[in-house]
């Protein structure tokens, strides 16, 4: 096929293979759900309060759905205890939060609690001593009824419900007087929601509204003052005060937190630091100035701890300090940020710039051990010793990691067991001896607790079942598999590849590195894309046999995937590694031994592999072949074609045999490389992410995909054609047939034209501009057959020629 | 004599009829989107609408997005502050509904029926919403109500049964509208794959064409090569289609050849320009020294790469798009700020007067 044709194809064929995960560009692209980080310190190890999970991004800002859930279970146990525990607080919690406002009210209306059997908080309610709260609950609902910010949110009919909510709220109002101190409190909170959402423009209302909150919800400890503040605080006109209420609305509760939390303003909390003596105040103060960074907040949380040692913030403020060192040291180390592209990174880094950033952040990294351990001296608590631990091992000193968890205890709280598990298998990993049976099956043992303790973190080892893009708390739900890669990077040190495989291939960990997608078939790239990467041929031989082990150990069995790949596609990869090392005898055998219609079923070898000659390249006419083509897509078949010229080149003693088999050889390397019809011969992918140029080939067919480090270990001969080269200078060399060598002419400078397209490099051992002497060379064959029909069928050879002349 | 002049009637007639046919030729609109989700008070529209001859505004009045708590399609980002809309109200307009491709691929059989109601509903609420707010404010709107309704999806090949299914039942419920559709780049050279969406216009957006975390992409916004590339179908697409252009861009954050995120210049060209802090070097931003803008933490040795559309490469878009799509009927730009249009003035009158 004609050079420019055969690109032109390319090019189509590339459009057959898209992105299976398109960034969609409306106003902006849309990123996963959060930046891949490494993260393996729990910020929310003694709660999330309410506020959102520690984004390193601006999602943090983004805003969500309040969680509710601790705030309504706080209320619920008000009430129980107002009821004098005569009520249950799940029988509360039915009625407040699950009982739609109609239910109750008709019930109320009617007398008629038929559809309330059984429930304590009602039998409670409808005693005689007990009707003013029923009243008041009464009320409750129907402000619950036409609660605007619960409507409908398609609901378009919110204006005209103003007025009643309006009537409402002065009815709680007016109820106060005569209420009992408890249910004051409640008609004052739900009079101020309800003000407060008629809209602020009211200056009156406003005025009441503030006055109702001074007098009945300041200061008291109840959660509708909780919530009170907010309200209160978004209808001061003065900022420091705003910013005081929506701090203490921070601090006292769950639901309000992420509200609080956007509509905080550095510069009001910096005003109002600066004004206050308070040493609550300014401990608040101080957290949100450490929650809204996503720098280094160090200097804020010390000053929380030197407000308030006691702080409850403080866990989730280092917590979230030691997120962020890990997205900055940890990160970038373990999910190979700096393995490839070293020399591709052009302006967007350099090495210097790298090295100084790791230096400044391991600084830091000590800054912050030392306080730590100052901290956790004064004032120790389990999340802080558990923080102090994960430093440690972030530093690397895994012996003070170590005398530091030996002290602390099994804990009953699941999150600090989690946590103190994880820190246990990084310490393991990097101080005993891992090829131990011994010390295998402790770390099986650990793992095998965090995920009976953590049902999250198994579903994510499950390819079968789990579903990446759908998990909105990814970044919480991967602890086991980031430590499964921890583990794979050990073994790899080690040189056991098939563990640390089988362990990176079960972490499911986004790396930068192409791992195909997570298939969950028999067959598919990311069964073996580690190994493609990494392994030898005798890798794969004790894969397999682990595949087919019957009684695994238990470490084992945490290495082995939900699904294994069919046995064909490890011998598949097996073959190529053969095939790339130029060990055609044994990739033959190997291929020899599969299933014989693999390629023509699975992954994408049918579209790749050719049915043509692998020894016709389609620049020439194919005169001395016969072979009309393979009956099917095979490996095998073109790898005994190679076999077979190899054979010729070593046996024959006519010259001009062995020479046609060495141009042979050179078209079935040519077609095996990057450039030829038969790439998939030796790599699994084609992408951008190769050292070609992208201006040349801006289509590509994988999204992605990435050979590296293949791309450097087989450079030469994959990219730059060098072993092609080689083979048509050898049959040039021998051959006195001037169309042979006319052929092998015009083999060596199709090679040097691809070579051109490899982007720059140092360490090529193909000299690009090469000397002049085989173009030259190839005027003398301007009248042969061959260069003619050369010229013909590829009018680029026509036109690199013809500026010969 | 009269020989003479039967000899040259063809030319006569020829001359004429181009004569006609030039006045004859329909005006392009000049038209905006506007896209953030408030108005404000703004004193130079109204003189860059006269002087830019804007007879059309696309305002997007809300997005529909999935909301994972509710498990279902939820209103978002409604548009606000109509009080202050009055300039952008006086000419045509069209509303513009953004829905997210999530929200098709999520929705049940009871949303698939129900969402087109759903945001018939709301758009005709917020259409009463304009008017109200326009007759309390005295003003006298030249059109008494769109006549066209755009709908603002990137579609893909999973969610394009259901997405196609909610436009046909969208023009069902809304029969004396012209529903207009945007089309990516992509949808509109693979249409064969895409498919076409079955309404009575299409907005081809010239832009967010490549992919913005490669480290090979000059500029993920607008590029003309690749707009080149995709402007290559020979057969029309099967829609009338209009135009859309960019004139907004932003920053794409690396950090160690990984993108990070997008820093929108928008309050920080203070800071941007600061030197301790940022080293420019073609169109990419090397940061000097660890630094907070809009809450993303920059660090040392990051790089913000420029994605705004250059005013040459505008132009030549314009005019590649004027000899490829020669009968669209309003060419538009994306979006109204009154910085960018500022920033992009010479390139919006040039495009304009190009049509």
């Amino acid at each position: 096929m004609p050079l420019k044709k055969y690109i032109r194809c390319i090019s189509t064929l590339a459009l057959s293979l898209l992105l299976p995960w398109n960034i969609i560009l409306c106003c902006g692209p849309t990123l996963s759900n959060d930046e891949e980080r490494f993260l393996l310190f729990n910020s929310a190890i003694d709660g999330n309060y309410g506020i959102k999970e520690f984004t390193y991004s601006n999602e943090l800002f983004d805003v969500s759905e309040a969680e509710k859930q601790p705030d309504f279970k706080r209320n619920c146990k008000e009430w129980k205890k107002y009821t004098s525990d005569k009520a249950s607080e799940k029988d509360i919690f039915e009625i407040q939060y699950k009982t739609p406002p109609t239910l109750f009210l008709n019930a109320y209306k009617l007398n008629n609690w038929q559809n309330f059997k059984g429930n304590t908080f009602i039998q409670w309610l409808v005693l005689k001593e007990n009707h003013a709260a029923l009243d008041y609950l009464a009320l409750a609902k129907q402000a619950e009824a036409v609660d605007i910010l619960n409507a409908d949110p398609w609901d378009t009919t919110v204006e005209r419900k103003k007025q009643d909510v309006l009537a409402l709220a002065n009815l709680h109002n007016k109820r106060i007087a005569t209420a009992p101190v408890y249910l004051q409190q409640r008609y004052a909170f739900q009079a101020i929601k309800l003000w407060f959402y008629v809209g602020t423009d009211d200056t009156p209302t406003m005025q009441k509204l503030q006055q109702v909150f001074v007098n009945y919800l300041e200061g008291r400890k109840t959660i509708v003052a909780a919530w009170a503040n907010i309200y209160f605080a978004m209808v001061q006109k003065d900022p420091t005060k705003k910013t005081l209420y929506l701090l203490k609305a921070f601090d006292e509760s769950d639901e309000k937190k992420q509200f609080a939390f956007l509509r905080i303003d550095n510069k009001d909390l910096s005003t109002l630091a600066a004004v206050t003596k308070n040493t609550y105040a300014n401990s608040l103060v101080q957290t949100m100035f450490a929650m809204k960074t996503n720098g280094r907040a160090l200097e804020n949380i010390k000053k929380v701890a030197k407000f308030n040692p006691d702080s409850k913030f403080l866990p989730a403020l280092v917590g979230r300090e030691i997120n962020k060192l890990e997205s900055w040291l940890s990160t970038p180390k373990m999910l190979g940020f700096y393995d490839y592209y070293l020399e591709e990174r052009g302006p967007y880094e350099t090495k210097t710039q790298r090295q100084l950033l790791e230096k400044k952040d391991a600084e830091y990294l000590s800054q912050f051990v030392e306080f730590l351990t100052n901290l956790n001296k004064a004032h120790p608590r389990p999340p802080l010793q558990l923080a102090l631990v994960h430093i440690y091992n972030m530093q690397q000193n895994y012996a003070a990691a170590s005398r530091l968890l030996s002290m602390l205890p099994v804990y009953s709280n699941k999150q600090y067991q989690t946590q103190k598990l994880i820190e246990q298998v990084i310490v393991t990993a990097h101080i005993e001896d891992i090829d131990k049976q011994a010390v295998k099956e402790k770390l099986a043992t650990n793992m095998n607790q965090l995920l009976q303790l953590n049902p999250p973190f198994k579903k994510r080892l499950n390819k079968k079942i789990y579903d990446r893009w759908q998990d909105e708390d990814a970044e919480r739900s991967d602890d086991v598999s980031e430590l499964l890669l921890i583990l794979s990077r050990a073994y790899k040190i080690r040189g056991d590849l098939v563990t640390s495989g089988l362990l990176y291939t079960k972490a499911n960990i986004i790396t930068n590195a192409y791992d195909g997608w997570s298939e969950n078939n028999e067959v598919g790239y990311s069964h073996i894309a580690w190994y493609d990467r990494f392994a030898k041929p005798a890798t794969i031989d004790g894969l397999l046999v682990l595949k087919h082990k019957i009684k695994k150990t238990a470490f084992e069995k945490l290495l082995s995937p939900s699904q294994w790949a069919k046995d064909d596609m490890y011998n598949d990869l097996k073959g190529t590694i053969l095939f790339r090392d130029q060990q055609y005898d044994q990739a033959l055998e190997v291929f020899k031994s599969m299933d014989r219609n693999f390629w023509r079923d699975n992954y994408e070898y049918s579209h790749y592999l050719p049915i043509t000659p692998i020894t016709y390249t389609g620049l020439v006419p194919n005169t001395t072949n016969k072979k009309m083509g393979y009956p099917i897509a095979s490996k095998l078949l073109i790898t005994q074609d190679v076999v077979t010229i190899i054979k010729n080149i070593t046996n024959s003693t006519d010259t001009e045999i062995r020479a046609a088999a060495y141009f042979n050889l050179g078209n079935a390397q040519f077609n095996t490389s990057y450039h030829g019809k038969a790439w998939i011969m030796f790599s699994y992918g084609k992408s951008s992410n190769e050292p070609i140029s992208y201006n040349e080939f801006p289509n590509f067919l994988w999204g992605f995909y990435n050979f590296s480090p293949n791309d450097l270990k087989y450079r030469d001969n994959y990219y730059l054609c060098k072993s092609a080269s080689d083979n048509y200078a050898k049959g040039f060399a021998l051959s006195a047939n001037k169309e042979l060598k006319a052929k092998c002419l015009l083999g060596l400078l199709t090679c040097r034209r691809f070579s051109n397209f490899i982007r720059k490099e140092k360490s090529s051992s193909m000299k690009r501009n090469s000397t002049p002497l085989y173009l030259e060379q190839l005027k003398n064959y301007q009248n042969t057959y061959s260069f003619k029909q050369a010229a013909v069928h590829c009018p680029d050879i026509k036109e690199y020629l013809g500026k010969l002349k | 004599m009269l020989c003479r002049f039967f000899k040259f009637l063809p030319g006569y007639t020829l001359l004429l009829l181009g004569f006609i046919s030039c006045k004859m030729r329909p005006d392009v609109e000049h038209s905006f989107y506007y896209w953030k989700t408030s108005f404000a008070t703004d004193t130079t529209v109204q003189t860059f609408i006269a002087e830019n001859q804007i007879d059309h505004f696309y305002l997007r009045y809300m997005d529909v997005d999935w909301s994972y708590q509710q498990c279902m399609p939820m209103p978002r980002a409604e548009i606000t502050g109509i009080d202050k809309a009055a300039p952008f109200l006086q000419k045509k307009f069209t509303p513009v509904v953004f829905i997210t491709n999530k929200t098709f691929e999520k929705i049940d059989n009871y949303w698939e029926d129900s969402l087109p109601y759903k945001v018939r509903n709301r758009i005709v609420f917020i259409n009463n919403k304009i008017k109200q707010t326009q007759k309390q404010a005295g003003i006298i709107a030249t059109s008494d109500d769109s006549q066209e309704i755009q709908i603002d999806c990137d579609w893909t090949e999973t969610t394009r049964d259901r997405y196609f299914k909610f436009l046909q039942k969208l023009k069902q419920l809304l029969p004396d509208k012209i529903i207009s559709v945007t089309i990516r780049l992509y949808p509109y050279k693979y249409r064969s794959k895409m498919g076409v969406p079955p309404v009575d216009k299409g907005m081809l957006m010239c832009y967010n064409m490549s992919n913005i975390r490669h480290n090979a992409t000059t500029n993920s916004v607008f590029d003309i090569k690749d707009l080149e590339q995709y402007l290559t179908p020979t057969a029309p697409y099967p829609l009338p289609m209009d135009v859309a252009l960019p004139v907004f861009g932003w920053y794409a954050w690396f950090n160690a050849g990984n993108f990070k995120g997008i820093v929108y210049p928008n309050e920080h060209q203070q800071l941007l320009a600061d030197t301790n802090y940022f080293v420019k070097t073609g169109n990419i931003l090397s940061i000097k020294n660890d630094v907070e803008i809009n809450h993303q933490y920059l660090r040392q040795g990051n790089v913000l790469r420029l994605e705004f559309p250059t005013e040459k490469a505008l132009i030549k878009a314009g005019k590649l798009l004027h000899d490829k799509l020669p009968n669209i009927k309003r060419i538009a730009f994306y979006h109204y700020d009154n910085q960018l249009t500022n920033q992009y003035k010479n390139a919006i009158e040039k495009i304009y007067k190009m049509y």
